[in-house]
């Protein structure tokens, strides 16, 4: 297949041929760097005994990586060009309604053709999927960014998709359905009867709003039981992160050309893949050059898994049939409120998050979803672009800091990833200047019982007596 | 390759007793899709090649002689590239 580039060659070289992998700045981050099998009983084996990958060894060494810089492959760069670079913003007239001393930079991946930046991995994991002999994808989403960018990266390589959409989103956000479907791909409601996970789903709580890990449980399963079809996923593993560094990349020489450098950093969380995406290569700046700037992770309320949660092995799945990995975690079980930033309600962080979490390289901060709402709509009266509910949450924080730098009269440069636009997101703005909506944090009896169901850990004990 | 195995596996037995013939999903070798992996990047880096994903993604391997042969067949491919 061939591609157009339309932009000029000066914009295009602003787009990275490698991507940046922090695993190499990073140390005593063992656990991050692996995952850890399911226990043998709760291994699904194939009937004639037959054992193949599910992902592609080359996915499988990005994440395993020690390199710093890991080449694109062109046919995937040459697609980054039909949107890429995204551009880098300045938030003049929000900081003009704050009274500000600070400089606010945003990072706005709304432009691309899916409208969030999850095509930045989508398309790398069909190109390596498909050379893997690949034909079928499969995936649960949480909001339908995620499955809006695999069905058209899946579209673009000749793949079959399947998308099992997390029931909350699937009712709030129909056009992000539709918009699979126009890419040809099958979306099915989380949880579904359709499968054993969705249906034990069902069983616990017939009224349940579904969750990412159930939908993902239904997703390997569906994987499982046919030939040729993989689970793929959009957010938390390290080669997704990795995947994502083009945008950070990107925004370092952006910045740069304006003589500038973030003092703080941030993005919304809900694995980590945005987030990650814009902090990794300044955090890769901060350690060559020693710089004092901060990254700031942003989670709801609802779903406070670096906040509340606890660093333990947990699975990425409500079943607990995919691999175990060392996480910030709410729990496999957790299912959270159901809240419009339905992208952030997965209950873990990123590995790689968790760890720089861990030792303290990044910083996390939680609200309730009214504020978040509040910071969406001024932004979008101040800058006229609408954000995701995902990215409210960025822009929530980073009025917050340049609110603190007024206070405290000091100039600040805030960068903060402006990860998509809201515009399949207007119900849930409908919702907040209704006056409806309500903040709906998880509570501590919540949180407990799904820490209580976390496998046991290295040292044999539950992570949830260890927590407490 | 059968010291890969012991080795990435932690398994509690020797090289020399892993036949040929066993799966790498029986009991004693408990290979799943995930170590499968590992062993693999291992002997690529063991034996100093790389296996494509074509190769190894839909081979639906059974025996530790299926695996055996994968590496084999990458290494003579490898070495008729280089001309050695």
């Amino acid at each position: 297949m061939t591609t157009q580039p339309t932009n000029s060659a000066a914009s295009e070289r602003i787009v990275p041929t490698h991507w940046y992998n922090v695993l190499s700045d990073l140390k005593d981050v063992e656990d991050a760097a692996r995952l850890r099998r399911a226990r043998p009983a709760e291994v699904t084996r194939p009937a004639d005994g037959g054992i193949a990958p599910q992902i592609p060894l080359t996915m499988y060494r990005q994440s395993l990586s020690r390199q710093p810089f890991i080449e694109i492959p062109d046919e995937v760069r040459q697609h980054y060009l039909r949107w890429r670079p995204t551009p880098l913003k300045r938030a003049r007239n929000l900081e003009r309604l704050l009274d500000t001393p600070a400089r606010i930079y945003f990072k706005y991946e709304g432009t691309s053709p899916t409208g969030s930046h999850k095509l930045n991995t989508a398309l790398a994991q069909a190109y390596y999927y498909k050379q893997a002999g690949v034909e079928e994808l499969t995936t649960g989403t949480g909001a339908g960014q995620w499955g809006s960018a695999l069905s058209l990266a899946a579209r673009v390589y000749g793949l079959r998709c399947t998308v099992y959409m997390v029931r909350v989103s699937y009712d709030q956000k129909p056009y992000r359905r539709v918009m699979m479907e126009m890419n040809g791909a099958k979306v099915v409601p989380s949880p579904s009867t359709g499968t054993a996970a969705g249906r034990a789903a069902l069983a616990r709580d017939p009224e349940t709003s579904g969750s990412l890990s159930i939908a993902n449980a239904e997703a390997f399963e569906h994987a499982t039981a046919l030939d040729r079809c993989n689970l793929s996923v959009g957010s938390g593993e390290n080669h997704v992160l990795l995947h994502q560094t083009v945008i950070g990349q990107e925004a370092l020489r952006q910045l740069e050309a304006l003589d500038e450098f973030p003092d703080v950093v941030i993005g919304a969380v809900g694995a980590g893949s945005n987030f990650s995406g814009l902090a990794f290569p300044f955090f890769h700046e901060k350690i060559r050059t020693g710089r004092a700037t901060r990254f700031v992770a942003v989670e709801p309320e609802a779903a406070p898994k670096l906040t509340r949660g606890t660093y333990a092995w947990d699975y990425n799945d409500f079943t607990g049939v995919t691999p175990m990995t060392k996480m910030y975690t709410l729990g496999h079980t957790f299912v959270s409120p159901g809240i419009h930033a339905g992208g952030l309600r997965y209950h873990g962080a990123a590995p790689l998050v968790s760890a720089m979490y861990e030792q303290k390289l990044i910083e996390a901060v939680a609200y309730p979803q009214q504020r978040v709402f509040e910071a969406g709509i001024t932004f979008a009266e101040q800058e006229w672009i609408t954000p995701a509910p995902e990215s409210a949450h960025a822009v929530r924080a980073a009025v917050d800091e340049a609110l603190r730098a007024r206070e405290e009269g000091r100039e600040k440069v805030i960068l903060f990833n402006l990860s998509g636009h809201g515009l399949l997101d207007l119900s849930a703005y409908e919702h907040y200047l209704s006056g409806r909506m309500t903040d709906m944090a998880a509570t501590e009896e919540q949180i407990r019982a799904s820490l209580d169901r976390l496998p046991p850990q290295d040292d044999g004990q539950s992570a949830a007596a260890r927590s407490r | 390759m059968k010291q890969v195995l012991v080795v990435v596996k932690g398994l509690a037995t020797t090289p020399d007793k892993i036949g040929d013939d066993q799966l790498l999903t029986s009991q004693e070798i408990g290979l799943d899709s995930l170590s499968l992996l590992e062993v693999i990047v291992r002997l690529e880096s063991e034996f100093e090649v790389l296996i494509p994903d074509s190769e190894v993604f839909h081979a639906q391997l059974q025996t530790v002689e299926d695996l055996t042969e994968l590496v084999a067949q990458q290494v003579e491919h490898e070495g008729m590239e280089s001309g050695t």
